[in-house]
């Protein structure tokens, strides 16, 4: 008897254990969860069908970019991990202009706060105005929780090639963008 | 055999606890109740999951009809979380418990509160803004 109690102790510690592990590791790489497979070619089909105001108020077809390596990154004001990648998404944009790379953010929220955010920040790639129904855009596109940040990364063939929930850090992007271009 | 049995239970939990790493719903990982605990008085508990925070001043409540009024919410003091990029933010952890005094509009047997709360995950993700409605009997039960 005593030996199964041991037993089933050792069990509950593994557990336990194995639980701090992940917890551990997901919080000191920074990365975020899987959100499972790579989604099928329609959902980008539905991003490339989006047309968006900007800051500005002019409608904007997403497929104006298709053809680039295009980063869409969803975020909003009201998301403090967002403004954390924010920085490194502009950086990385003007690294990778002259390489097709073209970032777009889509914010859900209103165009008076996003466009006021937009420009304490100094974003300096196209932000579109989607507001919570840019929400529903990125379940589309594989997120399925409507949690930001979620950004995805489409090749100049259309195809997704990289979907994130969380923060995308710049490594992970210059991965991506050295077999992309 | 025992032995046996155990060992394949334990690689079932190990299995069932890789395969369960995704993020809450929004619905799972905040909870809410709304409840009149005395004439004149809600109370709202949010049962928030281990790893996941609510910001005190996305919490907002107003009730219909609007010839019912809600007083100052009392608010729980919480911990002061430091974001680098978003500045200082008091946010709520598990357990949170507010309280309303409610003045319902003369006959009135019920009324709809609705509270709206925002939160995120440790992880580094936020959910968008959530709206509860709650439809609660002006007499306690």
């Amino acid at each position: 008897m005593t030996s199964i109690r041991t037993i089933a102790i050792l069990i509950g510690a593994a557990v336990l254990a194995l639980s701090a592990g992940y917890a551990t590791h997901w919080m000191l790489a920074g990365q975020s969860p899987p959100v499972g497979p790579v989604s099928e070619e329609s959902d980008v089909d539905a991003l490339f069908r989006t047309q968006l105001p900007d800051l500005n108020g002019l409608q904007t077809p997403v497929s104006r970019w298709r053809g680039k390596i295009l980063v869409v990154n969803f975020w909003a004001p009201w998301c403090a991990p967002c403004r954390e990648e924010i920085p490194s998404f502009m950086t990385l944009q003007h690294e990778f202009a002259a390489k097709d790379v073209q970032f777009v953010g889509i914010a859900a929220d209103n165009a008076e706060k996003v466009a006021k955010f937009a420009r304490e920040y100094g974003i300096d790639y196209p932000v579109l105005v989607g507001n919570m129904g840019a929400l529903d855009l990125s379940v589309k596109l594989g997120n399925t929780i409507s949690a930001l940040p979620f950004t995805v990364v489409i090749g100049r063939d259309g195809k997704l090639v990289h979907r994130q929930l969380g923060i995308l850090k710049a490594a992970t992007l210059r991965e991506l963008f050295a077999k992309l271009t | 055999m025992f032995e046996r049995t155990l060992c394949a239970v334990a690689a079932l939990l190990l299995t069932a606890h890789a395969a369960g790493q995704d993020l809450l719903e929004a619905d799972v990982a905040f909870r809410s109740s709304a409840r009149l605990v005395k004439p004149g008085l809600i109370e709202i508990r949010y049962d928030t999951a281990p790893g996941y925070y609510l910001y005190r001043d996305r919490l907002a409540f107003s009730v219909d009809p609007a010839t019912s009024a809600l007083g100052k919410p009392k608010l729980p003091p919480g911990k002061v979380k430091h974001d680098e990029f978003f500045g200082d933010s008091v946010i709520y952890r598990n357990h949170t418990v507010v309280t309303i005094p409610l003045t319902a509009a003369a006959g009135a047997q019920s009324v709809t509160l609705t509270a709206d709360l925002q939160g995120c995950a440790d992880i580094g993700v936020c959910y968008p803004p959530v709206r509860r409605t709650f439809a609660l009997s002006t007499t306690p039960k």
